[in-house]
């Protein structure tokens, strides 16, 4: 594998948040077009990952690459740059809740693109029809249910075709029936449009599937990394925890 | 019970000062980098005009009736003070107009202005941003390729410093309807005798000045909420004390900017406001 067949590299990666250390030498690699999951506990660190591979949180020690590119010393604009190829689908589905749902997905086209208004409209209407949301465009955030409103955020990540997406804890608060739908859209993603996945979870059951690689993160430090079987057949009590769950 | 109070004392004794101290200094330094990242963001283009005029709406043409209304019941309350206070000396219906208006225009108007807006607009986006912060929104702005700081910070303060100077105008001529109301209801005066008497003794540097000045107080609303809100990292008390600390220290930082710039323009202009 070359170093340009690398969407995500974690390299010696330390990160604490106020007096707690969230994570400690994290390093793993993602190569493009794979599903890398990322498995573990509450406040295991999970999201800390995720958010520290599009530039939200810089590490303290070891280094980031975001397609190739260093961004761990990176300007403001040069990280607003780079994340233009990435998508995030948040815990908290974190949807602009004064906008209406029609906007939330247009919103971030219209800033990246100056596209003409009935090409943008007919953008929204297709990711809002992908996620099954097209009869609702018109609601307001606040109207949607938790499973709606995290699809909402597939859908507004999914907009400017991403060739990263980040995905944190995307069956979150969401019924068997989205659950299915989300597998379905992220499955369809990683075959068909080979978008390289970045996915926080905390059941090996979601991900074991269609994950090329699973980490799987205790109190901030990687205890297996590897092919789902690989990762079967680590010893670690924690990780035999997570597949003990699934049976 | 002993066991309970030795423990709380030996327990935070030892770390609630230097914690205290840290965290001072942290607000401190972070507060000058965001002001100054805020004047070097200002100054750069592209503005996005339509964030902004959406911001001027919603701090400027809504401000607009509370600014009023409060500009009429202090005319009210400014005139009666000055009735009541020369009412002795006589000659009172043609003192009161110029001496209101030069009251208004130089100290009152400005400064009422950049209180009320302190208090209505500084908490509501000391909230607004931190309540975004918390559901993780300007997370996904920065996630969306949007740069949240222009887009929040920066539309925010814009929209404050153009506000401000327009809002000071519509308080000073509310205060000095208010004053007529009090004067026709207490003598005979006619509204064209009292318009001309308002202007009388004001010169076009009476308003200008002290009006943009005002642009200050719109920085100081935009930014020190902002900065409250845009950098919170904390739960749900947060966006209590957010608001709350936004409120406080808006008003304190217009009354101290009030104040110095009131000293300062006068000193650099070699000419005095006390005529």
């Amino acid at each position: 594998m070359t170093a340009g067949d690398v969407a995500v590299r974690f390299e010696e990666v330390a990160k604490s948040i106020g007096e707690t250390d969230v994570l400690e030498d994290i390093s793993f690699e993602v190569p493009r077009g794979t599903v890398f999951s990322i498995l573990g506990r509450r406040e295991a660190g999970k999201t800390t990952v995720l958010k520290l591979s599009i530039g939200l949180l810089k590490p303290d020690f070891g280094r980031v690459f975001l397609n190739n590119q260093d961004i761990t010393e990176m300007d403001h604009p040069g990280l607003l740059h780079v994340r233009r190829s990435t998508g995030f689908v948040f815990q908290t589905s974190a949807i602009f809740d004064s906008i209406s749902v029609a906007e939330n997905v247009a919103f971030p086209l219209r800033c990246a693109t100056h596209s003409p208004e009935s090409k943008l409209r007919e953008r929204v209407r297709q990711q809002l029809e992908l996620v099954g949301l097209e009869e609702d465009s018109d609601r307001m955030p606040n109207d949607l249910s938790a499973g709606m409103r995290k699809l909402l955020g597939f859908a507004r990540a999914l907009a400017s075709d991403p060739a990263i997406l980040l995905l944190d804890d995307p069956w979150c608060g969401v019924d068997s029936v989205t659950g299915a739908l989300i597998r379905e859209l992220l499955l369809n993603l990683k075959e068909r449009q080979g978008t390289t996945l970045l996915i926080a979870a905390n059941r090996m059951a979601e991900v074991r599937s269609f994950s090329d690689q699973i980490a799987v993160l205790e109190e901030g430090r990687i205890i297996a990394c590897g092919s789902p079987d690989e990762v079967e057949r680590c010893d670690h009590p924690v990780v035999k925890q997570f597949f003990l769950q699934d049976l | 019970m002993r066991h309970i109070i030795g423990l709380s004392i030996s327990k935070s004794h030892p770390f609630t000062k230097p914690s205290f101290a840290r965290h001072l200094w942290d607000t401190t330094t972070g507060f000058v980098s965001f002001v100054f990242r805020t004047i070097t963001e200002l100054f750069k283009p592209p503005w996005d005009a339509h964030e902004i005029s959406h911001q001027l709406y919603a701090i400027g043409c809504r401000s607009a009736p509370l600014i009023l209304a409060s500009g009429v019941v202090l005319g009210v309350a400014m005139t009666e003070l000055v009735w009541t206070s020369l009412g002795n000396l006589g000659a009172v219906g043609s003192v009161i107009p110029s001496e209101l208006s030069r009251m208004t225009f130089r100290q009152m108007g400005p400064l009422m202005t950049g209180l009320l807006v302190s208090g209505r607009v500084g908490a509501a986006i000391g909230a607004e941003l931190s309540v975004l912060r918390l559901t993780d929104q300007i997370d996904a702005l920065e996630s969306l390729a949007i740069d949240s700081f222009r887009y929040l910070v920066i539309s925010r303060v814009v929209a404050c410093i153009i506000a401000l100077p327009i809002l000071a105008t519509l308080m000073s001529f509310a205060e000095i309807a208010g004053g007529f109301l009090w004067v026709a209801a207490k003598s005979e005066a006619s509204f064209p005798l009292y318009a001309q008497r308002v202007f009388d003794k004001v010169e076009w540097s009476d308003y200008v000045v002290p009006t943009l000045m005002t642009a200050v107080s719109g920085f100081v609303i935009g930014t020190i909420p902002s900065f409250l809100g845009y950098t919170l990292d904390e739960n749900a008390a947060g966006v209590r004390r957010a608001a709350m600390h936004s409120v406080v220290f808006s008003c304190l930082f217009v009354i101290a900017s009030h104040v110095i710039l009131n000293a300062v323009i006068p000193f650099l202009s070699g000419r005095s406001f006390q005529r």
